[in-house]
Order: C-alpha cells, then sequence, then structure tokens
C-alpha cells in the first residue's frame, strides 16, 4: 500500500492505494481532469502514456508516500 | 494478529485473524470499511489484500497472501541480511508499531461488516427473478 498526496489548483486530499494502482485510477477515484494539465508524480513529469503504468513502474515504493500534483495549463498570451 | 520469524528463510509472517475472502468482499461491496478517514475524507489507514504485494506501513497494511487453512490473511515480508542489533524481534516489533493499534482495531470490525455484506448479498440474490 502506498499514500499519495495530490494537490490540483483548487483540492488536496490524502489517500490510500496499491502499489498496483495507476494514476489514472487515482484521478478517477478522485473526480480530477487531467486534461490540459500538467502531472507531476514525485517531482517528475509524468506523460499522459504513463497514466495506465502501475505506481510500481513509475518509480514508487511499496510503503511509501508519493506526492502528484495536477496543475491546470492555462493560456499565457493576454489580450 | 500473530508474528513469526523465519531465520533461515530471512522471512518474517504476519498472520491476521481475518480471512481474506472478507476483506475482498469488503472491498467490493463496502470499501469504507476498510479504512479511516479524518473530517476532511483523507485517508489516515487502509486495509487491503492484493496477492503478491505484502506491505505494511504507518498509514496502511496490504495482505499479499492467505494461510492454507482457513484463508487467513497474511503478510510475507523479507528480513534484513544483517540481525539488527535489537534482534529481529525487536526490529519487526518496530516495522509493525505504527500500525498495530489501527490493525487490531480493523480485525474488530472487519468480520462483522463482511457478515452483513454476505447477507445482503444473499438476500439480493434470493430476490432475483430468473426466467
Amino acid at each position: 500500500m502506498i499514500q499519495i498526496n495530490v494537490s490540483t489548483n483548487t483540492t488536496r486530499r490524502t489517500v490510500n492505494a496499491e502499489i498496483t494502482a495507476t494514476p489514472k485510477q487515482v484521478f478517477d477515484d478522485l473526480g480530477i481532469n487531467t486534461s490540459s494539465s500538467m502531472v507531476n508524480l514525485n517531482g517528475n513529469f509524468l506523460y499522459a502514456a504513463e497514466f495506465n503504468k502501475p505506481m510500481s513502474e513509475l518509480g514508487v515504493e511499496d510503503g511509501t508516500t508519493a506526492n502528484i500534483n495536477v496543475v491546470v495549463k492555462a493560456d499565457g498570451a493576454a489580450e | 494478529m500473530t508474528a513469526k520469524v523465519l531465520r533461515d528463510l530471512k522471512k518474517y509472517l504476519i498472520v491476521s485473524s481475518v480471512k481474506t475472502a472478507d476483506i475482498e468482499a469488503l472491498a467490493k461491496y463496502r470499501p469504507s470499511a476498510l479504512k479511516e478517514q479524518d473530517e476532511e475524507g483523507n485517508d489516515k489507514f487502509g486495509v487491503a489484500y492484493n496477492p503478491g504485494h505484502s506491505s505494511i506501513a504507518p498509514f496502511g497494511v496490504t495482505f499479499g497472501a492467505s494461510t492454507a487453512e482457513g484463508g487467513y490473511a497474511l503478510i510475507v515480508g523479507d528480513l534484513p541480511d544483517e540481525e539488527p542489533k535489537g534482534g529481529y524481534a525487536g526490529w519487526l516489533a518496530d516495522k509493525v508499531g505504527g500500525a498495530l493499534e489501527h490493525i487490531n482495531a480493523f480485525e474488530g470490525s472487519i468480520p462483522a461488516a463482511a457478515a452483513e455484506v454476505a447477507e445482503a448479498r444473499n438476500g439480493l440474490i434470493a430476490s432475483i427473478v430468473i426466467e
């Protein structure tokens, strides 16, 4: 079991998950929409293709705590 | 819950009084019975069964196996290569200590919750009409 601290622009939650869980399962359980967002796991950028990989394959060790940040990409150009 | 150190195999075992079948049933029908949360819905402690992936930490325990007799939930872990200064028993006590109070509480609540779920499921099955 791992503990994941999930932060978005608007919320912070701590959830437990299995080491075999994927980031997508965590996002779905928490109702987090990651389209138009940048996601990083323990400081490493996560590509969308990695959302379906188990945490064990993303460098997370069983029995530890991981941090996921979901940052919404905003339009930078001012009119 | 009982703990055992197998020095020759460099393994430790933690055997729960809870059956893996009960954990699986609750995971499917009443997952809230397998976790403690704070007022804001953050997980504080959890219990799970995930074959082949035993782990124990201050925030949760995953049983990775079950006993051949009775199907009781089992954690199988590795001992350190060298026996620690306080001995293997002291090392294991420190490893389990943070989770022990929570595990004891869940061992008290899981069987009753699983029995309720089983009764509700049986009632639902009995009500299903098959034509």
